[in-house]
């Protein structure tokens, strides 16, 4: 098993797009890393990167300790998990499976020794006399990842592999790779896995680390709890959690250790932190978790309580979000079922009072969106 | 009460329906196959013929001879000149069978070049390839043929096969580069990363998934070489070396009395590789010119 060190790794397309910047980073050897961020970041094209399917046009990536820059695909030691699986038609699940060990000329037995264990581990047995079409997408996705399995390579590589299977099937599966990530850990094989979705919830649940992009850039690396409770800019911050958080348009005053925001016409002074601020008087942006917005609730301390309007609820079963309307703003409430009461009985447009719990609210720069906590 | 009313009603409306939709596919079948039938009169017209005598063929209207007849066949096999039939048809597969796998493999490897990979001047070279494509076959015999008198490959195969294997048939590689566009490309990826060179690649993945376009190809080859006329009539000249349509051009003007019934007959038989080939291949045939869009 191997790490993966991307150095100053930078992609221009022939037509001068620069759709990769300078990325940096060290994934671990058997780490499961995963790359997340809206269509157009670039993760992909970082994947196919590694994979060797696209160019790098400068830097260096080593896979162990090995530069493999113009290395071919197959001296990589990654095997990929493609979105839409792409398995071989014209082959039966067992050739499909068997098709890379034969091209690098392993004895038979040792083939199909290798293809039944792997069989065996995503239960596929009984699948393995059928062609690709007689499968469903589940098994499909199955067979995509025992193709890799099977050729026990360094560094796994999955792109989107979930997102052409429906909602239940890709929670199960999410659990499966998972698992089986554990597995071969506890089994002393651990591989180290890149991941690429476009899909945060599944970034947050599979993930040890995951990597953030944006426009071909990173925007933050780290452990999922820290990108939740420490999101180091408003896009990170509003692209990981469901619902969205809230991000606000406040005011700052900094006096001596006193700091206190003004937002939507209500001020409240906000309890010590560590702020890298300059000045006294600034804008900020104020982001705050929708579970941080209390709805027609008492008298809780560090509490700015506000006026609004209820513009619309969803009920999620467990819970209900519901939404605000500031003037222009929107705000997002997520509360638990029990509290469903409170705003079930409103309608559109029915006067609410909301309590935003600035006790846990993250301050970014108006203009640069950088988070102000000086953790960061 | 008011129930069974309704149910009637729509019962009723449901069967009238059902009369209205079946007298139109009758007269939708009608009507198609009596088109198919007179379209395929003449061919009905040929078989019949092949059993009459010169006097019934000129003489009857119907195509239904008054006798089933098989001297016209015998007759018409044999020839008039020192060789049968048995020699021509082997002839003839002996252009087809090195033509089509000539054929084959320099249109699929020139079409894998141009749909897979990126090398300099690919446009300009497709474009003039295309193009040649309108070019008729006719303005290039003179210098084709000079040229093959400088090898010296004159009154043999050579000339009718070689052009073949530099992917001269612009047009089946035109096909096969339109069919391998319409193929994904993650099929190579995965291959790639399971160790594929380009050739691995072509033979393990590539011609799989081509195996619709590439029977067409066989199957279109096999049809216009065996019924090219020009091509044998130009570059040979020894009879014994002559395929069936030659042999059926000589087999008219030989005798100074044309037995037309044998000369039709030997049409018929010349017909049936041809027909078998197709029928053979009708399946995945059928596959490739739908998916590439292309009329039989």
């Amino acid at each position: 098993m191997a790490s993966v060190t991307l150095n100053k790794i930078a992609k221009v397309y022939p037509n001068g797009f620069k759709a990769v910047h300078d990325i940096d980073f060290k994934i671990n050897d058997g780490e499961f890393v995963v790359l997340v961020g809206p269509s157009g970041c670039a993760k992909s094209t970082l994947l196919r990167m590694v994979a060797g399917l696209e160019s790098i046009t400068s830097g260096e990536l080593k896979i162990g300790d090995k530069v493999v820059n113009r290395a071919p695909p197959k001296d990589r030691g990654a095997a990929m998990v493609f979105q839409n699986y792409a398995l071989y038609p014209h082959m039966k699940v067992r050739e499909n499976l068997a098709f890379g060990l034969k091209l690098q000329g392993l004895p038979k037995d040792e083939v199909a020794s290798r293809v039944l264990d792997a069989a065996k581990l995503l239960e596929i047995e009984t699948l393995l006399d059928r062609f690709p079409r007689q499968l469903s997408g589940g098994q499909s996705q199955r067979v995509a990842v025992g193709r890799a399995i099977v050729k026990k390579p360094q560094v796994f590589l999955f792109d989107e592999p979930l997102s052409n299977l429906d909602a239940k099937l890709r929670a199960s599966m999410r659990v499966r790779i998972t698992e089986l990530h554990q597995q071969l850990k506890a089994a002393g094989l651990p591989c180290t896995v890149i991941y690429v979705t476009h899909d945060q919830v599944e970034a947050m649940t599979m993930g040890e680390r995951i990597c953030v992009l944006k426009e071909g850039r990173i925007q933050q690396f780290d452990t999922p709890s820290m990108l939740y409770n420490q999101p180091a800019n408003t896009f990170v911050a509003s692209f990981i959690g469901s619902p969205e958080m809230n991000i606000l348009d406040a005011h700052l005053s900094v006096n001596g250790s006193d700091r206190t925001v003004t937002l939507l016409g209500g001020s409240s002074r906000l309890p010590e932190t560590k702020l890298s601020v300059h000045g006294t008087e600034l804008p900020i942006k104020l982001g705050l978790r929708p579970e941080n917005v209390l709805v027609n609730a008492s008298d809780e301390r560090d509490v700015l309580w506000i006026d609004c309007e209820i513009s619309h609820i969803e009920y999620m079963g467990s819970e209900v979000f519901a939404y605000f309307r500031v003037g222009d703003a929107t705000i997002t409430s997520r509360l638990p079922a029990s509290q469903a009461a409170l705003v079930s009985a409103l309608k559109r447009g029915d006067k609410a009072r909301i309590g935003l719990q600035l006790l846990h609210s993250h301050l970014f720069d108006a203009e640069t969106g950088v988070n102000l906590n000086s953790t960061h | 009460m008011s129930a069974t009313t309704s149910a009637t009603g729509v019962g009723a409306v449901d069967h009238y329906e059902v009369r209205k939709e079946r007298l139109n596919t009758i007269i939708r079948y009608t009507l198609l196959i009596t088109m198919g039938l007179i379209m395929l009169y003449p061919l009905f017209w040929l078989i019949g013929a092949s059993f009459k005598s010169n006097a019934e063929i000129f003489t009857e209207v119907g195509f239904w001879p008054s006798r089933l007849d098989f001297t016209p066949y015998i007759k018409g096999w044999k020839t008039s000149t020192e060789y049968t039939f048995t020699r021509y048809f082997f002839n003839s597969f002996l252009i087809v069978i090195p033509r089509i796998i000539v054929t084959v493999i320099s249109c699929v490897l020139v079409a894998y070049a141009f749909a897979r990979f990126d090398f300099w001047g690919k446009k300009i070279l497709f474009s003039i390839m295309v193009a040649t494509m309108m070019l008729p076959q006719i303005v290039l015999r003179i210098p084709q043929y000079i040229m093959f008198q400088h090898f010296d490959m004159l009154d043999s195969y050579t000339p009718l096969i070689l052009p073949s294997a530099f992917a001269t048939d612009t047009f089946f590689v035109f096909m096969l580069v339109q069919f391998l566009r319409g193929i994904p490309r993650d099929m190579e990826e995965a291959a790639q990363m399971d160790g594929c060179n380009s050739l691995q690649m072509l033979w393990y993945i590539i011609v799989p998934l081509l195996k619709p376009a590439i029977i067409s190809v066989i199957v279109f080859q096999f049809i216009w070489t065996m019924n090219d006329f020009i091509g044998p009539l130009i570059y040979l000249s020894s009879v014994d070396k002559y395929p069936v349509s030659l042999a059926l051009k000589i087999s008219i003007g030989a005798t100074e009395e044309v037995e037309w019934g044998s000369v039709i007959a030997i049409s018929v038989l010349a017909l049936l590789p041809s027909v078998a080939v197709f029928f053979a291949a009708q399946k995945h045939f059928v596959d490739g010119v739908a998916s590439t869009g292309l009329k039989g």
